[in-house]
């Protein structure tokens, strides 16, 4: 016999029902109430709870009344930063946005496969497009579904998120409401940059992806 | 009201005056005092070590002894706990399950029966020194007796409640813990103390000998300036219920 | 491997390193306290607790449908699912599939589960370049140790300690600062994420209803592990299963407040299969490894199988007031801290693992921090108990239990037998060694009374004016 039916033989025999769990039906519904209820109704506030979240985990937040200000917004970025050049990968609006840049920026889009890897590895700055956002941990959700590659996301120093204001949601139970079964299913959530705290728990930015991670609201 | 009297072993054998504290608390209380005559141990050293064989029948001639008394009082938390709690991860002879189900339902701790019975009005002696409190693991987490301890103390005249950080943390002594794993009980009770010593407190007061054991026992050997205390020798100290007492 | 007659020379090690007893106080202080905040921010966190308990155990009540409906729904969206019964064969497989496909290079990502198994070295005995890419990871990998915290791997090495690792190690000049030591690794690393054959990763939880699994992790080692190489292994422990994907969000909820104090984990990774027909890129292949190694005999075990809920948050270990003492090393083995007291001797058997369930004070600190509502201090009792009614404890203590045993069911005599110890105590000058050694060493023992409460009490007013 190999080794999944002596595993799944051994399992058969074991049907049960938790002896110590105390759970009652009416729980997740006053979870998920409660877990609600902690969040406003209005969008504005939301932005305000997401941009708080976000700046807890050192991500920068900016909010746009229009493309040409989001566009302006990557401009100023880039030029504090000494960028030239922006890997876009993006929905309608990080497209429309990045038409608005290229006076001052290359935009490159995203590199065929065979080279993807390497080339991305050198360009420093991203702009790509957030499928929702979380207002409670500042989470994007990146469903693979939606996108071309998930490499501008981690190879570049500095990423800049779009984020529509319509796309953002409370919770992360609610995310995961809003999601398709094949959505969920390849999917990245990100919250702030990366980050590592192994050498004597001092939070340094920018472990193996990015540095910064700037979200830009749109209306 | 009757009150019988669960006296553990640490109090029988180490600390008497704790467990005659309580007597004189719950005599000034206006209780009648009933000692059950031949209780030995509620078995708890040896279920923590894992003999549960040799523990049981201890722990069934316990119930057997206390099933019908009306009102059981300890002044530990710990074997208290052992009983309300513990008892049930026993296989236990099941026709004792009716007297085990009523014991639970009468046995209380000292300070957690005190405040149950709003007696902390009557307590309010005076003692005009600096106190802080340890809280012991069993009596916070497995009977979720913190606030109790902390009103008793709090409602004496004149005394100067410091809480330690953290109050909760464990002191180390965990039974055969102690001195199987000495070295690291000892690092743990050293945290603890230095912790009671940054408080400034003259005493450290709690509600189970065997944390009192330890903590005096490190205090001590190190000439710590800080003495341990347990509750009841602190109310029956602060109305000066020791005159006349044996 | 684990050895227990070691475990008394681990703890004197730990306790004489006073740096090391240093970081592991800081780091943990600073764990209980962000996540206390997060906790007290969030009224429902029970509410919380027992669902994420009540999902475990329903997807464990019957895990044979689980894991062959798992295996069903992985193997349609492309997932090539292997099985292990044990350490050796999950190696085996693994190893046989880098041959196969000719891979040279592999990075890992942070994996509880292939220390548990030892997978490194016996990647490295079949030739294969194996980096760890989680910087803690890296760090213990250069080192040649094995991780002293569930979260935090490299918690019992200081920066200094770091730097000379890496002077030694990676040949670059001696630094002690923590970001340039980072970019010294990022930049090794880097270069192996894209070079490597193969990726491999452990699995934080395994979706049933979608057949995909879930990787989290801080640093964006794990998604450049598995999206880079051609190939990605994963391996899991067949404990891993949750319902669905749509119960995620609640594991989520729990774990970063539990696991380092954030709110949420900067990547959050769901798994289900190869993606190149969504997006032209990811790996080829997903090769998924369900291990057993035991476990099917813990889920067996009514009164302990809820150890196997652990998500390896480490909650319990930071607020552990043992494991803040002698931190992770001192256990022995990959899991530490309480719940490593308990999976030690479920995994090695109850003579390997005989010590590990008595180095705890049993405060019930751990069970009040699990997210998962693990009854750890009840656990460590049962097995307590298992060990010595197996005669794994030592002899004079077995004899001691059986004389009181007899004793305290016997009033008069237990009365004579201990009023002659106390007799025996006042014999024996103040603090010395009795009747345990090493208790006193460094603390006053007690005295025992001559008389006793019983008699006091009996010759006493109290008795005469309220008695009976
Ligand atoms: S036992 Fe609980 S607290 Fe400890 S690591 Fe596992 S889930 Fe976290």
């Amino acid at each position: 016999m190999n080794a999944r039916e002596q595993i799944l033989g051994r399992l058969k025999a074991i049907s049960m029902t938790d002896p110590i769990s105390t759970y009652d039906d009416g729980l997740k519904h006053r979870l998920d109430a409660a877990w609600d209820g902690s969040f406003p109704d209005e969008s504005r506030r939301l932005a305000g709870l997401f941009a708080d979240a976000l700046e807890a985990v050192s991500g920068e937040f900016y909010s746009a009344a229009s493309v040409e200000e989001a566009a302006e917004i990557v401009g100023r970025i880039a030029h504090s930063s000494d960028y030239n050049a922006i890997v876009v990968d993006g929905g309608d609006m990080a497209d429309n946005i990045a038409l608005r840049v290229t006076d001052t920026l290359q935009v490159i889009a995203i590199p065929e496969a065979a080279q993807r890897s390497e080339v991305l590895a050198d360009i420093h700055c991203s702009m790509v497009e957030a499928h929702w956002g979380v207002a409670e941990t500042a989470s994007l959700a990146f469903p693979y579904i939606h996108a071309v590659s998930t490499q501008p996301h981690f190879l570049a120093e500095t990423v800049i998120a779009i984020l529509k204001r319509d796309r953002l949601l409370a919770h992360l139970g609610a995310l995961f409401n809003h999601l398709s079964p094949e959505e969920m299913k390849n999917l990245v959530l990100v919250t702030g940059p990366s980050r590592t705290a192994d050498i004597e728990k001092i939070l340094i930015l920018g472990a193996h992806g990015p540095k910064r991670l700037i979200v830009i609201l749109l209306d | 009201m009757t009150v019988s009297l669960f006296i553990p072993c640490l109090t029988e054998h180490l600390y008497p005056e704790s467990g005659l504290a309580m007597v004189r608390i719950l005599k000034h209380l206006g209780y009648k005092i009933d000692y059950v005559d031949n209780q030995t141990c509620c078995g708890q050293p040896a279920f923590n070590s894992g003999y549960r064989r040799e523990m049981i029948p201890v722990a069934e001639r316990f119930i057997r002894l206390f099933q019908d008394k009306e009102l059981i009082v300890a002044p530990s938390g710990s074997c208290v706990a052992m009983i309300r709690v513990f008892y049930d991860q026993l296989a236990l002879d099941p026709s004792l399950m009716p007297g085990l189900k009523a014991l639970k339902e009468r046995l209380f701790e000292l300070t957690e029966f005190l405040v149950k019975r709003n007696h902390h009005d009557k307590l309010q002696g005076c003692f005009p020194h600096r106190v802080t409190y340890h809280d012991s693991c069993h009596l916070s987490r497995e009977l979720g007796v913190r606030q109790q301890p902390r009103q008793l103390i709090q409602s004496i005249k004149e005394i100067d409640f410091v809480e330690m950080t953290p109050p909760d943390l464990c002191c180390g002594f965990g039974g055969t813990f102690s001195y199987k794993f000495s070295d690291v009980s000892v690092e743990m009770v050293k945290r603890k103390c230095e912790s009671i010593e940054a408080t400034g407190a003259e005493y450290c007061i709690g509600a189970d000998s065997s944390c009192l054991m330890n903590i005096e026992g490190y205090l001590r050997k190190h000439g710590m300036k800080a003495k341990t205390l347990h509750i009841a020798e602190l109310l029956s100290r602060s109305l000066d219920l020791e005159k006349g007492a044996a | 491997m684990l050895k227990p007659r070691k475990t008394h020379h681990y703890i004197r090690q730990a306790l004489k390193n006073d740096c090391l007893r240093a970081a592991v106080g800081k780091a943990t202080d600073l764990a209980v306290r962000k996540r206390q905040d997060l906790v007290n921010e969030t009224p429902y966190w029970e509410d919380l607790r027992h669902h994420v308990h009540h999902l475990k155990s329903k997807v464990l009540e019957n895990p044979e449908q689980s894991l062959m409906t798992f295996e069903a729904r992985c193997i349609a969206n492309g997932i090539n699912v292997h099985w292990a019964e044990d350490a050796a064969e999950a190696r085996q497989i693994i190893v046989d599939l880098a041959a196969q496909k000719k891979v040279k290079k592999i990075v890992k990502s942070k994996s509880l589960t292939t220390e548990e198994i030892e997978l490194n070295p016996a990647l490295e005995k079949a030739g294969l370049e194996t980096w760890e890419t989680d910087l803690g990871e890296y760090i213990v990998q250069l080192e040649g140790k094995t991780p002293s915290h569930l979260t935090m791997p490299a918690l019992h090495l200081s920066r200094y300690d770091i730097g000379r690792l890496f002077e030694k190690k990676l040949g670059i000049e001696y630094t002690d600062n923590p970001n340039e030591l980072l970019q010294v690794a990022r930049q090794r690393l880097r270069e192996h994420f894209l070079s490597a054959d193969m990726g491999i990763s452990g699995v934080n939880f395994a979706a049933v209803e979608e057949g995909a699994f879930v990787v989290i992790e801080n640093e964006a080692n794990a998604h450049l592990s598995i999206s880079i190489p051609k190939i990605h292994v994963a391996i899991m422990g067949l404990e891993k299963l949750i319902p669905s994907l749509s119960d995620l969000p609640y594991f989520l909820k729990v774990l970063a407040p539990s696991a380092t104090g954030q709110k949420a984990s900067s990547y959050v990774n769901i798994i289900g299969g190869p993606q190149q027909h969504l997006m032209e890129e990811g790996p080829e292949e997903v090769h998924l490894v369900i291990l057993d190694n035991g476990r099917s005999n813990i889920l067996a075990d009514a009164s302990l199988r809820e150890t196997l809920f652990c998500i390896r948050c480490g909650a319990c270990l930071n607020i552990c007031p043992v494991f803040r003492q002698v931190g992770g090393h001192a256990y022995g083995w990959a899991y530490m801290g309480p719940i490593g007291a308990t999976l030690i001797p479920l995994y090695n058997g109850l003579s390997e693992g005989r010590y590990a369930p008595f180095l705890s004070s049993l405060c019930g600190a751990c069970f009040d921090n699990c997210p998962m509502r693990i009854q750890i201090p009840k656990h460590l009792l049962t097995l307590r108990n298992r060990i010595a009614e197996s005669g794994k404890t030592m002899l004079i203590e077995r004899v001691g239990m059986k004389i009181w045993s007899m004793l305290a069911v016997r009033p008069r005599l237990y009365r004579f037998i201990t009023g002659l110890a106390a007799i025996v105590q006042q014999l024996i000058p103040f603090d010395k060694a009795f009747p345990a050694p090493g208790y006193v060493r460094h603390r006053a023992l007690g005295r025992m009374d001559s008389k006793g409460f019983r008699s006091r009490f009996m010759d006493s007013e109290d008795r005469r004016e309220g008695g009976r």
